[in-house]
């Protein structure tokens, strides 16, 4: 290739170019050279930028000698690029490596726009010299959209050594993007609204993504290739579905707002009656009936949400699967056992029905018994006698249809008291604040009873009276359970404080002092205890 | 009955510990706290029913058939305190198999709320 018509102006002007670009090129690969990774990617970057303004336009005319020379030294250069560029894959991240590879991938493309030219200039004379497209190695945006970064992942993926850590982490990242792609299509339309902002109008990639956002968008026109103002995200176009889907979210957020403050109120308004009626009930000391009236104004249905019907039903569907099943079971069990069965869960629930019917306290009599038999409680059947001693203290009444099965059923019933139900001591109701109290009564009952046990001869005398009939040690107990049982639930607080305090210190003539002076009825109420006892407990401990 | 004073001491702390350490309730567990009362009786009541019933469902199928006459011949005669001595005898672990099937139902109960 000749330059035929070279003036001495361009002559020069080409000089200084080729001069120009050497000196850059050598300046860049000494910087190169010196650059630790990652930064050997920015080095990388401003290198291209560099060759992209240094390199001398091949549609200026060149002494064909002077154009092969740079050819050959930008082929050189390019190579160099390319392995440097490789070589700083090995220590950055996966980001950076996408970078890089792009950084990489305009080299090489570069470097293939160079053979072209190459040839044609060769072949073709510097008349005709190719055009090198520009266009998409200026038009690469910073930042890569999830496409690109597709397309560059499976570009590395091809090249790379499978099984290798970045192949892997590759791979790793371009299931992550194909996975998103499919599903995340709003991200995808904000990424390239964001593209599309930022990018020049009129290029390949610009047309490109505008092309995939009108998709997205559902927009079946034909993009503008070139607006002349850069696209600003717009708001999406509003559908029947979009409006009654917004005013259903609206109101769904309402409605929790408003069941939020109702719930928030109801829950003052019942602790603000729950004090009151505490404050009551201390007045109304003694006053029967003004007693039934509080405990009648507690017993109202309280208000309960939705959610707390579901879990109740949901809790009874569970226990309503559990008893169905048992029944097929228990239909399996040969004649004589399911007539045992039937015959102790029959007595056991008149065990349950009785003592809510007796309306002193679903559990007292049960953890009652728990607590003066031993074992259920706490130390457990291994490490003592507890069915025994169950069975010696239900056996007292004849209310509870049969002591069995009302032991066996008691045991159930204490253990789950003992597991949450426990607030239902103390009328069959809860009461937070009296649980506040640190008094177990069960174990202030127990406490009486073992200060009254050895020393109390009306007892052990009483007892051993009706020997034939009961076990001695069961019928003082079961006396003593009843006076304690009336006596501790007589008391305020501050006195079953006392009482505990005395009990631990087995101080007896303290304890029927207090009791005496708290209770006056309390001598009364030791010949009921007697009474009812020797009768086999036909009433209910009050 | 009831047992020397170190013992009942003994056992007082351990049911007072052990009360302590349910800060959790079943029914807080359930979110079922602020259900009226007559509500909770009731769950009790038929959680009680399964526990019984499915403890004397696995008491009955671990006796043998003279076991079975024998024990149905003690509840008949009324001797209740012996029908209660053969059942420890043959179940000493009686109170371990309350706690897992209460434990069953409770995690039951917790799992399908």
């Amino acid at each position: 290739m000749e330059n035929k018509e070279k003036t001495p102006e361009q002559e020069t002007t080409n000089r200084e170019q080729i001069s120009s670009f050497l000196e850059k090129k050598s300046r860049i690969l000494e910087l190169e050279s010196k650059a630790d990774n990652p930064a050997a990617v920015d080095t990388l970057k401003r290198k291209i930028e560099d060759l992209d303004i240094e390199f001398p336009n091949p549609k200026e005319t060149f002494a064909r000698e002077d154009l092969e020379a740079i050819l050959a030294e930008k082929e050189k250069f390019l190579n160099e690029i390319i392995k440097k560029g490789h070589d700083a894959e090995k220590d950055t991240n996966i980001r950076d490596r996408l970078q890089n590879k792009r950084i990489l991938q305009k080299a090489l493309d570069e470097l293939e726009n160079l053979e072209k030219i190459k040839a044609e200039l060769l072949e073709t004379k510097k008349e005709e010299p190719a055009e090198p497209e520009k266009e998409e190695l200026v038009d690469i945006p910073e930042t890569i959209s999830p496409e690109e970064e597709v397309k560059a992942l499976k570009s590395f993926l091809n090249e790379s050594t499978p099984g290798s850590p970045l192949y892997e982490e590759a791979k790793q990242r371009l299931d992550e993007l194909e996975g998103n792609t499919e599903t995340s299509e709003e991200k995808e339309i904000e990424a390239l609204e964001g593209f599309l902002k930022d990018s020049t109008p009129g290029s390949p990639f610009y047309t490109e993504a505008q092309k995939r956002l009108a998709e997205l968008k559902g927009e079946t026109k034909t993009p503008v290739e070139t607006p002349t103002e850069p696209p600003v995200k717009e708001p999406k176009p509003e559908t029947p579905e979009s409006i009654l889907k917004q005013v259903i979210d609206e109101s769904n957020q309402e409605l929790v707002k408003v069941t939020e403050e109702f719930n928030q109120r109801i829950g003052e308004l019942r602790k603000s009656l729950d004090q009151r009626l505490d404050e009551l009930e201390k007045q109304a000391k003694g006053n029967a009936e003004l007693l039934a009236r509080i405990e009648s104004l507690r017993a109202e249905p309280k208000p309960v949400d939705q959610e707390i019907n579901k879990a109740v039903a949901s809790a009874e569907a569970t226990l309503n699967k559990e008893s169905n099943n048992q029944d097929k079971e228990a239909e399996e069990l040969d004649e004589s056992r399911k007539e045992l069965y039937e015959k102790l869960k029959k007595v056991g629930k008149a065990v349950i029905t009785v003592s809510l019917a007796l309306g002193v306290g679903t559990l007292i009599p049960y953890a009652s018994m728990a607590a003066l038999g031993g074992g259920f409680l706490g130390v457990g059947a291994g490490a003592s006698i507890p069915i025994l001693e169950a069975l010696g203290i239900a056996s007292k009444s004849t209310l509870i249809g049969g002591p069995f099965a009302g032991a066996l059923y008691g045991m159930a019933m204490t253990k789950l008291a003992d597991l949450g139900f426990k607030k239902l001591e103390g009328g069959g109701r809860v009461k937070e604040k009296k649980e506040s109290v640190e008094i177990n009564k069960p174990e202030l009952m127990n406490s009486l009873a073992q200060a009254f046990y050895n020393k109390n001869t009306d007892t052990a005398h009483l007892a051993l009276k009706f020997k034939n009939t009961m076990d001695a040690g069961a019928m003082q107990q079961a006396f003593l359970e009843r006076l304690f049982n009336r006596a501790i639930n007589a008391l305020d607080k501050e006195t079953l404080e006392e009482l505990d305090k005395l009990a631990k210190e087995n101080n007896q003539e303290k304890i029927v002092e207090l009791l005496e002076d708290k209770i006056p009825e309390f001598n009364a109420m030791v010949g009921k205890a007697q009474d009812d006892t020797k009768s086999g407990g036909n009433e209910a401990p009050a | 009955m009831i047992q020397n004073q170190g013992e009942m001491k003994l056992q007082h702390n351990h049911i007072k510990n052990k009360i302590m350490d349910f800060k959790k309730t079943l029914l807080e567990e359930l979110d079922l706290q602020d259900i009226p009362n007559e509500k909770k009786k009731e769950l009790l009541e038929k959680t009680a029913d399964v526990v019984f019933g499915n403890v004397l469902l696995q008491l009955l199928n671990e006796l043998n058939d003279e076991e079975a006459k024998e024990l149905n011949r003690l509840l008949e005669a009324e001797k209740q305190d012996e029908a209660g001595q053969f059942l420890y005898n043959k179940f000493p672990n009686l109170d371990q198999m309350f706690d897992a099937e209460i434990k069953r139902i409770k995690e039951k109960l917790i799992n399908e709320k």
